[in-house]
């Protein structure tokens, strides 16, 4: 918004809860890197990200078979809840886009009808179509490498870029999708595969998560907020918490009043206020701005603030293969199987999956000793041979369906650093999400079965873990302003000038791609629509 | 008629409990004291001379001992093992920031030497050879099970599962340290941080 906005001429103010992070400074090229903090997770300031949990989530013993596990460690038959909600963000100018993978996939045309093909969900408010300019326009500013041949997909045009050759590890893998007769594809992603737009390629060193100190992945910090604050127009606030949005007399956004780095109060008054905070900040920070003429949170007249929360549903089977396959280079995840991205009426439950490869957090021998090898001596040092090079993980995302009472709400009683009440997550696995979680489970074995791996090293599962990185709903789109928070263009139904673009809007979750191009296909959108309206004095 | 007479009334069993309450929370102490267990073992007869670097948070004799087990929990065989690596220098520089990780490894030496002398009769950890160093940190490598071995351990050593504690910490350390070193990656064919060079090979699957 900060990029479609300034370069349209609006001089815009960017708050940001996190600090500005220099890539240069990120450890990747340190001997002890895996020995250092980790960039995103030492920023975090625990008082003011912190968020709570509702009621234990009991876990169905039908489905006790799906509970995680790892080698040479004892599984708890006494488990009897699956873990608290568990959230991966980061907050710093970039957002998330700083430890993303750099997965750039547009949802697919079924993904915005599955009330009327699939019978789950909603409807989106605009199809496929609607987005379609703005997902090649992202796209070009992404610099996106990706193959257009993708049978599963939209037909479209050629990428910006040509698509990342697939790793060694990621072929290994092939080999037991194709005996199936399922596609491993060549993934598409924010991560330059040439020289593009004044940055240079990736080198494929597959730290990814931990912050591009090439800048060949485009995060916001390299690509798009430079250009903003090119234009003069963009000011970006970084340590700038965002605590409360308030009204004038006339029901319209006057501007937020913030904390700054020093935790002093401050306000910034705005003729347009526009929240992109996630999925879970962002409803929090609207129920924190009630006011006499919003007692229930600001634009929620229809009750929906906070409701229709999203969680990452995900299987993740580790796989030991006999040779190596030098599994700690490359891009974090360069290959996608969409097969079962189109939800099949067939199946025992109703949404989209999509299978991946990547060795994840497995990219130095550090992390092999701490997560997978647990012995010592010289049993310790052969499976570390044994091991380094030739794990990788084979993952499910899949999604899930919008529930009412999956929710973020206001903790009645914990406070952040800054004495507001904190987020309360509120989630729940129902009947579709266990069948799809068994589902994934099911075929990853077959197909690591199928790729003859030595061995699996361990399993992760929604059904009992949480780790949430997608997430959605809570200000969900919709064209009844009784039924929705904002309409297609993220536009409050019931405070004009306010807009909510990220995450919050998503009425359903895309069948297993991720999330970001989407939500910048959104913003972008959005951002033409506001610079209109606003110009013919309609906001 | 004759009173009965009982044998344990409330007020004995509040008595013998605080009692028994006081010993515990007291036992570590006494024990140490008796044992003075801050004392230099005899080193007469140990297998390795100490190490001759200075070390700003322990002294030779501690560690050399961690420099010992570090050696057991990575040994070198074709590829040089933590001992080689010098994982100890890191462990002493770990220790300056982080006083909880100094007094484990100098109480957990001290629990090493309490066990040799146990089990082996000998006054230190150093004077026994590798079979037997081995044992007593597969002792350390299995946490206690019973509420008397945990009430044991309390009055000998000051903290319940001191050994177990002590020997996973250090265990992980000696992997993160180890790990983090030219001879580390050797061990394993890696080639260094993934910056700056970066992987260009990593489609190739020779």
């Amino acid at each position: 918004m900060a990029y479609s906005l300034s370069q349209a001429g609006f001089s815009v103010v960017v708050l940001e809860a996190g600090p500005r992070f220099d890539p240069t400074q990120y450890p990747l090229n340190q001997a002890d890197w895996e020995r250092l903090p980790k960039t995103f997770s030492a920023s975090r300031d625990a008082q003011r990200d912190h968020y709570t949990s509702g009621p234990k989530e009991p876990l169905n013993p039908q489905y006790r078979h799906l509970q995680s596990w790892t080698e040479g460690e004892k599984v708890s038959v006494n488990k009897t809840h699956r873990a608290p909600p568990k959230v991966y963000r980061v907050k710093g100018v970039g957002g998330c886009t700083l430890h993303y993978q750099g997965e750039a996939h547009r949802f697919s045309p079924h993904a915005f009808k599955s009330r009327s093909l699939f019978g789950y969900g909603e409807d989106w408010p605009i199809q496929y179509e609607d987005l379609e300019p703005y997902y090649d326009k992202m796209e070009k500013l992404l610099g996106v490498a990706g193959d257009p041949n993708n049978p599963f997909k939209a037909p479209r045009g050629p990428f910006p870029n040509p698509p990342h050759r697939l790793s060694c590890a990621s072929q290994r893998f092939k080999q037991g999708f194709d005996e199936l007769g399922l596609q491993l594809h060549q993934n598409s992603v924010a991560i330059l595969s040439r020289p593009y737009d004044g940055r240079v390629p990736c080198n494929y060193c597959n730290g990814c998560s931990q912050g591009c100190m090439m800048g060949s992945k485009s995060s916001m910090d390299v690509s798009l907020l430079p250009k903003a604050e090119a234009t003069g127009n963009t000011r970006i606030l970084a340590n700038a918490t965002a605590a409360q949005i308030q009204i004038d007399g006339e029901e319209k956004a006057k501007g937020v009043m913030f904390f700054d780095e020093k935790k002093q109060e401050n306000f910034v008054h705005a003729k347009v206020v526009v929240l992109s905070a996630s999925a879970m900040e962002s409803p929090r920070l609207l129920l924190n701005s009630e006011s006499k003429a919003f007692p229930d949170g600001l634009a929620n007249r229809s009750g929906g603030v906070g409701l229709y929360f999203m969680e990452t549903m995900f299987h993740d089977l580790t796989a030991l293969f006999d040779e190596p396959i030098h599994s700690h280079k490359g891009l974090q995840i360069d290959a996608r199987c969409w097969n079962y991205n189109f939800p099949n009426p067939s199946q025992s439950f109703q949404a989209g999956v999509v299978f991946g490869v990547s060795p994840l957090g497995l990219i130095g021998p550090g992390a092999y000793s701490k997560y997978l090898v647990h012995g010592w001596g010289k049993s310790h040092k052969d499976q570390m041979r044994e091991y380094f090079g030739r794990t990788l993980h084979l993952f499910a995302i899949g999604e899930q369906h919008p529930h009412p009472n999956n929710q973020v709400k206001l903790d009645p009683t914990e406070r952040d650093g800054f004495g507001l009440p904190v987020s309360q997550l509120a989630t729940q696995l129902h009947a579709n999400e266990l069948e799809m979680l068994n589902f994934m489970a099911i075929r990853g074995k077959a197909i690591s079965n199928a790729a003859r791996v030595k061995r699996v090293l361990g399993e992760a599962s929604a059904y009992d873990l949480s780790g949430i990185t997608h997430m959605g709903g809570t200000c969900r789109m919709g064209s009844d302003p009784q039924r929705s928070v904002v309409n297609q263009f993220c536009q409050s139904h019931d405070v004009p000038n306010l807009f909510v673009v990220d995450a919050s809007c998503f009425v359903t979750q895309g069948g297993g791609d991720s999330p970001s191009l989407t939500i910048q296909a959104l913003a972008l959108r959005a951002g033409e629509y506001l610079a209109k309206e606003a110009r013919k004095g309609n906001i | 008629m004759a009173k009965p007479i009982h044998v344990l009334n409330r007020r004995k069993v509040l008595v013998w409990g605080g009692m028994v309450g006081a010993l515990l929370l007291s036992g570590g102490t006494l024990v140490r004291w008796l044992y003075k267990i801050d004392a230099l073992p005899d080193l007469e007869h140990i297998h390795e001379p100490l190490l001759e670097q200075s070390f700003e948070n322990f002294s030779a004799y501690e560690a050399t001992v961690l420099h010992e087990v570090a050696g057991l929990i990575i040994p070198a065989d074709q590829h040089p093992g933590a001992k080689e690596a010098l994982v100890v220098v890191e462990f002493d520089q770990m220790a300056k920031n982080n006083e909880r990780f100094k007094v484990l490894c100098q109480q957990g030496v001290r629990w090493l030497d309490e066990i040799a002398n146990d089990l082996f009769q000998v006054k230190s950890f150093l004077q026994l050879d590798c079979s037997a160093q081995t044992k007593i940190l597969l002792k350390a490598d299995v946490p206690l099970k019973t509420v008397w071995e945990k009430i044991s351990d309390k009055i000998q050593y000051g903290e319940t599962h001191l050994g177990y504690t002590f020997f996973q910490s250090l265990k992980q350390q000696t992997f993160a340290v180890f790990y983090a070193h030219p001879m580390g990656w050797m061990t394993v064919g890696y080639h260094g941080p993934p910056q700056w060079s970066g992987h260009l090979d990593y489609h190739i699957c020779v």
